[in-house]
Formats: structure tokens, sequence, C-alpha cells
């Protein structure tokens, strides 16, 4: 672990407050951007399922919901982690803090190797997303469900990916000192970002696998 | 950063316990067929489990002035789901219903078919 190195406060901002202030405010504005992008999603999964209720529960047997259950325990345990982080940097714990990053995103890639397979088992059947469905089932709309099932579960995997990529940036920054208990705002803002891909995760995985 | 509220520890060891806790409820619950309670109570435990890491891992307990964001794009949300469900709960009323898109065919191979007089009528595209 190197030196904390010492910030100097961008000549806009007042002080250390105003800006951490400014970044939540912003950060805010994107999450909000987010819940609507998602609930677009939401949305057609609903329209969809109002048509045809029936295929929609045939179809989500078709999930294996013990892997998706393991993977609502791994992401909640990594939003824990990820708050730890936050947590112990506030106290100057730069080590532990440091772990519980590398932790979160261990975490995350378990989640994306296990979905990794999921995604295997299900074209292993033909279940492909769009016009590439070439699988069998007992209801003709069958290709609906999975042509919703690839499409969000596969930009949740995208945010996912994104997150891990901005963990191990503050890994880095957690490391090399320019982040500390006197400047940790972007370890708040990345896991205010992380906990939203959380909260997506907790709406899809009933009404993907259980529902 | 002086003068910068932290969130005690206990706050998110709860949080955490809770979620495990009504993750396991939820899979549980979804074993006992409930009827048409099915989904609120899957969607009613997903909403709570949101809400427990929005107050405190996300510090909305504390939050002011940006939970704006937060209900607005909820508000925006409800707006979203409503408007098109009036729409789907009313197809037909005026016009006559297209059920099928024209020229479409399904690239599934139907193979079991399960009850047969109830499906053929729910099972649209």
């Amino acid at each position: 672990m190197q030196q904390i190195q010492k910030r100097k406060l961008p000549h806009y901002f007042n002080n250390a407050h105003q800006e951490f202030e400014a970044a939540k405010l912003g950060m805010w504005a994107f999450m909000a951007q987010e819940i609507l992008f998602f609930s677009g999603l939401f949305v057609a999964y609903g329209v969809f399922r109002y048509f045809n209720p029936e295929m929609f529960i045939y179809a989500s047997r078709l999930l294996d919901w013990k892997l998706g259950f393991i993977n609502t325990i791994f992401l909640i345990i990594s939003s824990f982690t990820m708050v730890m982080s936050v947590y112990h940097i506030q106290h100057n714990n730069r080590t532990k803090s440091l772990v519980n990053l590398t932790a979160t995103f261990f975490l995350a890639a378990v989640f994306l190797i296990i979905k990794t397979f999921e995604y295997k088992a299900k074209f292993d059947h033909g279940y492909y997303p769009g016009m590439l469905f070439s699988g069998e089932g007992a209801f003709s709309s069958l290709h609906i469900f999975f042509g919703l099932y690839f499409t969000i579960t596969g930009l949740h995997a995208l945010h996912i990916i994104v997150g891990m990529v901005l963990i191990a940036w503050l890994m880095v920054r957690v490391w090399n000192g320019t982040v500390s208990a006197e400047y940790f705002t972007p370890v708040e803002m990345v896991g205010l970002y992380w906990h939203f891909v959380d909260v997506v995760w907790i709406f899809l995985f009933p009404l993907l696998y259980l529902l | 950063m002086s003068g910068h509220f932290i969130i005690p520890k206990k706050y998110y060891q709860f949080t955490f316990i809770a979620l495990l806790i009504l993750t396991i409820f939820t899979v549980l619950i979804s074993r006992v067929d409930l009827g048409v309670l099915n989904t609120p109570v899957a969607i009613g435990v997903a909403t709570v489990k949101a809400g427990l890491v929005g107050a405190f891992f996300m510090g909305l307990r504390w939050e002011r002035a940006n939970l704006i964001f937060v209900f607005g794009a909820i508000a925006a949300m409800v707006l979203f789901f409503l408007f098109t469900f009036i729409d789907l709960a009313y197809r037909g009323a005026i016009t006559d219903e297209v059920s099928q898109p024209y020229g479409y065919k399904s690239p599934v191979k139907v193979t079991e078919k399960l009850h047969h007089s109830s499906s053929e009528k729910m099972d649209r595209h």
C-alpha cells in the first residue's frame, strides 16, 4: 500500500462537502435514468406475461431456480462487502476496504461464471434469443420468454461487467492512496451503482425463475 | 471529510441478514401455490428487499433532496405501467382486436400440448 495522497480540491468547489454533495446529486440523477431504462424492460415483461400467462409459468420452470437462488445470494453478499468497503474507507482502514472490494469483485465474477453456465444450458436446448430460437416446448410463444430472458439478464450482466471494471479501478485507487477517509467519493458512488444492480436482480430473480 | 455522516455498521449487518432471510422466504413461498396471490407476494417481498437496500445500503434513510430522483423515477415507472395496461385491458373494446401479427410464424417446435382448450386461448403472440 502506498502513502495517502493529499487531494487538491478543484477550484470550482467551495469545500469538500460541496464536492461530495455535487457528486451524489449527479449519481442519483444517473440512477433515476437507470430505473427508467430498466422499467422499459419490466413493462415489456408485464405485457407479454399478460398475453401469455400459462406460457410464462411453463417457461420459468425451464430455468434452474437453484442457480438463480445462488446468484441472488452472491449478489447480496457482494452488496454487503461493498458497503463494508465504504465503511472501512470512511474509518481510514484502507486494508480492510481493499479486502472488501476484492471480495466484491470476485463475487461479481462468480455471478457471471454461473450465468455463463446457465446460458450454455439454454443454448444446448436451442433456446437462443430472437430469430435464432430453435428449441422445442409446449407453447408456440415460448421464444418470447427467452427473448425477454436473454435481453433483460444480458443487460443486467453488462451492468455487472461495468461494475467490475469500476471496482477494479477503486482497488487501484485505494491501494495507491488517492482515496482515503479524506476523500472517499468514488468508493461511495460506485457503491450506489453496485446496489442498484443488486436491486434489479432482486426483482429479476422471482419474476424470471419463481413465478 | 469532516462533518460527513457515517452510517453505523449495525444498519448494514441488519440489512444483510434481513435480505438473506427474505431471499430464502421468497423461494419457500414460491413452492406453495397461493393462486392469484403468487405474483403480488413475490413482487411484494422483492419490493421490501429493494426498499431495505435503498434505505440502508444506499443511505436513502438519511437522504433528503436526492429522494426526488428516486420517487420521480418510480412515479414515471408507475405511469408507464398504468397507461400500457389501460391500453392492454381495453384492446378490442373499440376496434377489432388483431391477435397475431400478419404472416408471422413461430420458431418454436411445439411438442407436448398442455391444457388444450385454455392454452389455445391464452397462447397468443
